[in-house]
């Protein structure tokens, strides 16, 4: 039987069913009203003439009541009426006879049935009124409820049947369209869909099998994508299995987007109790030039993921007993090598540029799966990849800007220079006083935002201190009380015995302050901004799933509010330069770029946690101060000081600013010789050896930086003070973010002010 | 005894037999002036009472009629009869009946014309047409033996019109049908307020028994006293329940003599001189 026969079968027995029941309960319901009409037209009928039949039996006169009798005879189903004195006689009967004679009796199977109602006055029973109705009222009844019910019965049934049938073909319409597809589909054909509409489970069925077939459509998409690639693959190796390792370059690049990864997925194995990860195959056939295979492998895992803290080349004779998972032994002793890099002092990772053939002569199948089996124990990669894509990103964008800055820096350095000599000059106008100041005004603000970009691109000179980082937050709280709407509770923890960490305070509170704004903002409508200190030990568990960030003990800064939270996707991007969810003009998104740079240059890190609608909370883990009394802050000088009577060589590469500097210095009544790069002004050294300060330019042309400038004459002139200038501190001045003992730096652009104090810091340095 | 009178009741006694009540059971026979039904709701409950008095079962009874009426108490129907004064004069009499009780108040008849109407005195009445109620109803002898009394012949001096009630002979008069109406006291404030037609008044009939209680018979001296005792009994509920039905207003039961019938007996015999019970049947009803 088909599946639409049955279904057919089922809804008609089960709608036969409901109209036998429903046909019955109606059926029962009818008859009822129909006898109950009969009562009630009996009862209407005797109680009529038991009124009537009361006033005869007072005046005992019966012959209007004997006519009553009769037309209640002739007009309704009573067949005989008849009246009962109080002496038990018979005083009016519609059957004459009956007059005078004891009540008749009536047989169980009389046609009628009999009615007798007591006629009963104030002074008590007067007699009694008897009416024999006819059966055939009742029978009449059953007929009609009889009839009834066979009418219904015919048309449910035929409703039924109808019903049955095209429900039947409705549902099975829609099964046989749903089968037809899944039969289609196991023939192979990828194409075919059950467009099923509807809500149903059907529906439900055919939407859940037509994203198998297109998941099934994809897999083998992709499946014959992969077996495309591995047979290109192959060609390849084959083609070019004589190049060396100049041939590995493409074969890595297609090994890699074979899998559809941005670095190499990694197989992971142990040699000599460490751990390592392969990235890659060769095919041994290639001939191995070290001296190459060492600068491919930094460059590839080094630059690319800026991970790398160690890169070792090592020999097949390291990896003797090592086999691939499943690999089976080799025929012979083939070389290997390869390079092995290490990732925070624990993870290693090894890139056989050199091996055995056996993983390619494994056949496709076996190949894949043998490296399915290595990325299985490597689940954790993806999450890490995900880290290491944005701390890439981060890298690259930090490189940017520190590359942008670097330019305006020399740019804003000559305008602000020139500017603070045009303002100098006699004789101007206010109003040109007034333009120039808008101007200077504006040049302060552009310093500053380079300043920032600096600090996010990790490129700003820091100032690190040891800080009790408790004493410097709530030195901050009425400032950042009074920043807040009154709507905001600003409530500050701090942890008792708090260790002091590692930071510049000036950065600090920067930070802080950018958090406790960005809360504001977050909490338009009022709300509870909390921030706590606590000493915190980052394990290595947590470290592990995190980049660039050591095990160690820190000191924990976090900023908690109530506000409107981030999803997702703003935190995705909530570290970006220039990412901002505030209004145009509300916000430049250099914020939290800013924090998250000053926290990366200081060894810490930062975590952001936040849920729509409750709020966010941003941790900043600052190391431990391992020299808890050491203090480097400095007082700032308060005016500027002059001349006396020193002299200056001055190395700009940048003949602008070259001026501009002379100029200022002049003004500061020092006498100074200029040089454009370091052998033109040792040529001046040479011919004046006379100076007191050398100031220059960390970045220079000609091969000789500024560093090496000082150090080759500071060997020849020992007196001779040197102070550095530069606008992007990527050099060799500053290591770890810090200037190397006794340097002066003088950041670019600067004002004459912040010239001058320099000028005399370095001057009245100690002698190197 | 008038032949014509012997000749009633002796058809009556063929027409109507003895009425059907339980052995040793006594009818009470009502003057039909309600429906049966109501007849029975009234006196239902004081039969009960005088019978639990006497210890004998009483029955209701009336009649579809007046005459039916006065022809079954001319034919033994009933042991105890509820009538006007005018069918004890007439008919309970001749059978032996005795007063027992009468209501408090006397029966008065009144005529009434037009407030505005030219009619001052019965004798303006000659020649005039006049309503009244049927005729053998006792307002209707009493207005007639009024005329009689003031030298009118009421069947050959005016214009009788009789009608079914009294309302309806004061329709009459409303209508301007008829120059007078003869009635009942009552009917005069119930005209004036509830019609709001002014009418006037113009002659009073004297005062006679209206309605009583007879024992027939066959009831005997004790019984008779028991039962006087029970209606003239005010604090009686059942006899304070039947008053209350009746509603006529017309006082409690007070003790009925000959004495006090001799002078409807007296107006009866007036107008039976004048043909009245014989050959002077109302003719013409509406």
């Amino acid at each position: 039987m088909q599946a639409r026969h049955r279904i057919a079968l089922t809804i008609f027995v089960t709608l036969l069913a409901m109209v036998g029941l429903i046909l019955w309960q109606t059926t029962q319901t009818s008859l009822e009203v129909a006898l109950e009409q009969v009562e009630r037209t009996d009862n209407a009928l005797i109680g009529a003439a038991s009124h009537l039949a009361l006033n005869h039996l007072i005046t005992e006169e019966y012959e209007d009541f004997q006519s009553f009798s009769e037309n209640l005879v002739a007009n309704s189903h009573a067949t005989l009426v008849f009246l009962v004195d109080g002496t038990g006689e018979i005083v009016s009967a519609t059957d004459l006879s009956l007059l005078n004679q004891p009540v008749p009796r009536i047989s169980t199977n009389s046609p009628s049935h009999r009615h007798m109602q007591e006629v009963k006055g104030a002074s008590g029973p007067l007699g009694f009124l008897y009416i024999d109705f006819s059966n055939q009222a009742i029978k009449d009844a059953y007929d009609t409820a009889f009839k009834r019910s066979i009418g219904i019965a015919v048309v449910g049934i035929f409703v039924v049947i109808i019903l049955s049938i095209g429900f039947g073909n409705l549902m099975s319409r829609r099964l046989e369209k749903f089968s037809r597809a899944v039969h289609q589909f196991a023939t192979g054909d990828l194409s075919v869909r059950a467009d099923i509409p509807g809500n149903d489970e059907i529906a439900s069925m055919s939407r859940v099998f037509n994203n198998t077939v297109e998941q099934t459509g994809a897999l083998i998409s992709n499946l014959e994508r992969r077996e495309k690639g591995m047979r290109e693959l192959y060609t390849n190796v084959a083609a070019n299995s004589d190049r060396a390792l100049l041939a590995s370059t493409p074969f890595l690049e297609s090994f890699a987007k074979f899998f559809n990864a941005s670095h190499a997925y990694l197989l992971q194995f142990q040699v000599g109790g460490e751990e390592y990860q392969v990235v890659d195959y060769l095919p041994q056939s290639l001939k191995i030039d070290t001296e190459r295979a060492f600068p491919v492998a930094d460059a590839l895992f080094t630059s690319g993921s800026g991970l790398a803290e160690e890169v070792l080349f090592i020999t097949g004779s390291q990896l003797n007993g090592f086999r691939f998972p499943g690999e089976p032994q080799p025929a012979e002793n083939l070389p290997r090598f390869g390079v092995r890099f290490t990732v925070d002092k624990k993870r290693h990772y090894l890139m056989l540029v050199a091996g055995t053939t056996r993983a390619l002569e494994l056949g496709d199948e076996e190949f894949v799966r043998l490296l399915g089996q290595g990325l299985s124990g490597l689940l954790r990669r993806t999450e890490l990849e995900q880290y290491l894509s944005q701390a890439q990103k981060m890298e690259a964008v930090g490189q940017l800007t520190g590359g942008i800055a670097h330019d305006f820096n020399n740019l804003l350095a000559v305008i602000m220079g020139n500017l603070e000599l045009a303002t100098m000059q006699p004789g101007l106008s206010d109003k040109v006083i007034h333009y120039l100041a808008n101007v200077q005004t504006a040049a302060d603000r552009a310093a500053a935002l380079i300043q920032r970009l600096l600090a996010f691109s990790r490129k700003q000179v820091l100032k690190p201190d040891s800080i009790h980082l408790g004493e410097l937050v709530r030195g901050m709280v009425d400032m950042l009380q009074r920043s807040l709407a009154e709507t905001i509770e600003l409530e500050f923890i701090d942890a008792a015995g708090l260790w002091k960490c590692e930071a510049d305070p000036g950065q600090v509170e920067n930070a802080v302050l950018n958090l406790a704004i960005n809360a504001r903002d977050a909490m338009p409508n009022g709300g509870k901004l909390t921030i706590e200190t606590a000493n915190i030990r980052l394990d290595e568990d947590y470290t592990a799933e995190q980049v660039d960030v050591p095990a160690g003990q820190y000191v924990l800064l976090a900023v908690t509010d109530t506000g409107m939270g981030m999803g997702k996707k703003v935190l995705d991007q909530v570290f970006d330069p220039f990412f901002t969810t505030k209004n145009v003009g509300k916000g430049s998104g250099l914020g939290l770029s800013m924090v998250f740079g000053f926290v990366k240059q200081s060894r810490g890190h930062i975590s952001i946690y936040s849920e729509v609608g409750q709020g966010t909370t941003v941790r900043i883990y600052l190391p431990k101060s391992k020299n808890s009394e050491r203090s480097n802050r400095q007082q700032q000088a308060k005016e500027n000081p002059m001349s006396q009577g020193e002299s200056i060589l001055v190395v700009e590469d940048n003949e602008e600013l070259l001026k501009m500097t002379v100029a200022l210095l002049t003004e500061l009544n020092y006498s100074t010789r200029s040089a454009s790069d370091a052998s033109q002004a040792i040529e001046v050294l040479n011919t004046s050896p006379d100076f007191n300060l050398l100031l220059t330019d960390v970045v220079l042309p000609g091969g000789k930086g500024g560093r090496e400038l000082a150090d080759e004459v500071s060997a020849r002139y020992p007196d001779l003070k040197v102070l550095y200038m530069s606008g992007y501190t990527e050099n060799a001045i500053i290591h770890h973010d810090r200037l190397d003992e006794g340097v002066v730096l003088l950041n670019k652009p600067f004002r004459k002010d912040q010239l001058a104090a320099k000028v005399r810091e370095a001057l009245n340095a100690p002698g190197s | 005894m008038k032949t014509t009178q012997l000749v009633f009741l002796l058809i009556s006694s063929v027409l109507f037999p003895p009425s059907t009540t339980a052995e040793n059971g006594l009818v009470f026979g009502v003057l039909p002036f309600s429906t049966p039904s109501k007849i029975e709701k009234s006196f239902g409950i004081l039969a009960n009472e005088l019978a639990l008095a006497i210890n004998r079962p009483i029955a209701v009874r009336t009649r579809s009629s007046y005459e039916k009426f006065r022809l079954a108490l001319g034919s033994d129907q009933y042991d105890i009869a509820f009538m006007n004064s005018f069918d004890y004069a007439n008919t309970a009499r001749l059978k032996g009946f005795s007063p027992l009780v009468m209501f408090e108040q006397k029966l008065l008849g009144v005529f009434i014309t037009a407030t505005d109407g030219p009619i001052k005195s019965l004798q303006d009445l000659r020649g005039q047409k006049v309503a009244m109620a049927p005729a053998n109803a006792a307002y209707t002898l009493l207005a007639k033996q009024a005329l009689l009394s003031q030298g009118i012949n009421p069947y050959t001096d005016l214009q009788l019109v009789y009608a079914r009630t009294h309302q309806s002979a004061i329709q009459k008069l409303i209508l301007g049908e008829v120059a007078a109406t003869a009635t009942m006291l009552s009917m005069v404030s119930v005209t004036n307020n509830h019609l709001r037609r002014q009418v006037r008044p113009f002659f009073y009939t004297e005062p006679v028994v209206s309605l009583l209680i007879a024992t027939a018979p066959t009831i005997v001296e004790g019984e008779r006293q028991l039962l006087l005792s029970l209606l003239t009994d005010a604090d009686n509920v059942a006899v304070s329940l039947f008053h209350e039905q009746f509603g006529y207003g017309l006082g409690g039961f007070i003790p009925a003599t000959d004495k006090d019938l001799s002078p409807i007996v007296g107006i009866w015999q007036d107008l039976v001189a004048e043909g009245e019970g014989c050959c002077r049947q109302d003719t013409e009803l509406h």
